[in-house]
């Protein structure tokens, strides 16, 4: 574990580079805790290449912990309503946060996210999920989603 | 340099855009399957018929398996002379945001007896079209159902799926007006076989049958058993717990015990009730535990915390207590109680009347095939369009 102000620098997909204390990175992701841990990253010289995450959510991302860190005292309640806000993007916006949170392994934003899907997915039937998430095409045959109906009438 | 910077970009942004079509829709198995496992079951089998993709994760055994082990232990309600089932799961509730007596409100909507709008949703068919099912036992995530007294239509069924195996034949019973019959279905987790039992009671002299039927077998099987020689009756159905059948039994004396058949020793055993206060009794498992219920006022319920220890029966509940971790909520006839810290709640009818059927369930998508041990094992499926009817008035 570093000094809480020592920096790191994390390059996004589009080769931008931010820089984001260390602490808040290492308390978050378990990744970059074990990059840290096992000297692998090099403050002098090191950027941590995020080849599949974009600048616009490495953003949010770092967003996401730096608040996390310094208000992990706030009250349940302001934090879930911050977290609340934080999540109000739209659906790619969501898949981009989800597979970054997956690849840094940022449990606690994962676990948000999940939470967030589940409540898109929970209480709602086929065509209105497929409404919500923005499914065009659903990959059955006609004759298969035909039977699907007849089979599931209720479900629909 | 220019056009293959654009180029490159050009060709990135194609396959952001396919990719994304559906995004959500489109996460990679572990992601996707860690949000269904989340989600209450009724979801899971809504989900399955979303798309393809959902539907090939949904059906692999590996994740009914995966999804078995996140599932709480749901409610399954049914009024009289009903095809259906209600399905009432944990997630359903919200049990923080609903206090007090209104915890259970939207359970209750089911039991009252002419609400014409049912709000709980979830309906599952069972697969028998008559309305006379006599016996409806459950076990893990599976129903028993027997249509007549005489047993003579009998199947095992996964409510949840709609699959289910017809059971061969009862042995018949010479003269069924001079016995009384009790059921019993259960697990023998040593050989992870389901097993179906009958006893029959003769009224005269109280002789006692006992047949039993492997599920996923042909043929019913006696057992030789040292049964209680002055026992006169036992419940008419089972409560199964720990790899054993369990009834109340009454000797010639009228003292009332728990009779206990366990599957690995194929021996009955009993256990003392933990105190004598009065008829209205009824054994159920909750949380992994066996209990016993008396419907008096106040209501009483005990549960033995360690199996088949008589000295370890314990008052959990009495109605009138104000107890932090459970809640309790009477509506009528029924009760309701919800363990707090186990995240589990049940619904218990007070009184004898058969309008309401209320059974505990594990609500599974195992395939039959998977679970019943067998050669030429059948499996039907109610919802299939060309299953074959059974109808039975």
């Amino acid at each position: 574990m570093g000094s809480p102000l020592k920096k790191i620098m994390l390059c996004s997909s589009e080769k931008e580079i931010f820089s984001v204390e260390e602490q808040v990175m290492v308390q978050h992701s378990v990744i970059i805790n074990n990059m840290i841990e096992d000297g692998s990253y090099n403050y002098e010289e090191s950027k941590i290449p995020l080849d599949c995450v974009d600048s616009k959510t490495l953003k949010k991302v770092i967003d996401y912990c730096t608040y996390h860190t310094h208000h992990h005292n706030d009250n349940q309640e302001d934090l879930e309503a911050w977290d609340a806000q934080f999540l109000n993007v739209d659906s790619n916006g969501l898949y981009d946060l989800l597979m970054a949170a997956n690849y840094l392994e940022i449990r606690n934003l994962l676990d948000l996210i999940y939470r967030t899907i589940k409540n898109m997915i929970k209480g709602k039937k086929i065509d209105e999920i497929r409404r919500i998430l923005n499914i065009k095409d659903h990959g059955f045959t006609p004759e298969e989603e035909e039977q699907n109906r007849k089979e599931y009438p209720h479900f629909y | 340099m220019i056009k293959f910077l654009f180029q490159s970009f050009f060709v990135r942004w194609m396959r952001k855009l396919q990719i994304r079509r559906s995004y959500v829709a489109s996460l990679p198995a572990d992601i996707i399957t860690d949000i269904f496992v989340r989600l209450p079951i009724k979801s899971v089998l809504i989900c399955r018929c979303v798309c393809k993709y959902w539907n090939t994760l949904i059906s692999n055994p590996n994740f009914a398996k995966l999804l078995l082990t996140y599932t709480l232990p749901a409610v399954m309600i049914r009024r009289k002379h009903s095809r259906f089932f209600h399905l009432v799961e944990y997630d359903r509730i919200e049990w923080h945001e609903r206090r007090n007596n209104t915890l259970f409100s939207g359970v209750f909507e089911v039991l009252k007896p002419n609400s014409s709008s049912i709000k709980l949703d979830p309906k599952f068919e069972i697969p028998l079209l008559g309305t006379k099912v006599y016996a409806v036992l459950v076990c893990n995530g599976l129903f028993y159902l027997s249509c007549s007294n005489n047993g003579d239509i009998s199947l095992v069924c996964n409510p949840i799926t709609g699959e289910f195996i017809r059971l061969p034949k009862h042995p018949p019973i010479l003269k069924p007006c001079e016995c009384e019959i009790s059921r019993g279905f259960g697990f023998h987790p040593k050989t992870n076989q389901y097993k179906v039992m009958r006893i029959l009671i003769f009224k005269h002299d109280h002789p006692m049958v006992v047949e039993m039927l492997r599920v996923g077998s042909t043929t019913w099987i006696n057992i030789e058993v040292d049964y209680p020689k002055n026992l006169i009756s036992i419940s008419r159905f089972s409560v199964y717990l720990n790899g054993a059948l369990h009834w109340l039994g009454k000797d010639v004396d009228g003292n009332v015990s728990i009779w206990a058949f366990n599957f690995d020793t194929e021996r009955f055993q009993s256990f003392s009730i933990p105190s004598d206060q009065g008829p209205k009794v009824g054994i159920h498992e909750f949380s992994g535990f066996f209990c016993m219920t008396y419907y008096n006022e106040p209501i009483t319920m005990w549960m033995m915390k360690r199996y088949g220890i008589e000295e370890s029966w314990t008052p959990i509940l009495v109605s009138s207590d104000r107890n932090i971790n459970s809640s309790i909520t009477m509506f009528h006839d029924y009760i309701a109680y919800h363990d707090r810290e186990n995240k589990e709640y049940k619904i218990f009818r007070t009184d004898c009347s058969d309008n309401i059927q209320i059974l505990c369930l594990v609500p599974t998508l195992i395939p039959l095939k998977d679970i019943i041990i067998g050669d030429n094992v059948e499996v039907h499926n109610i919802y299939s369009l060309n299953y074959p009817k059974l109808r039975f008035y």
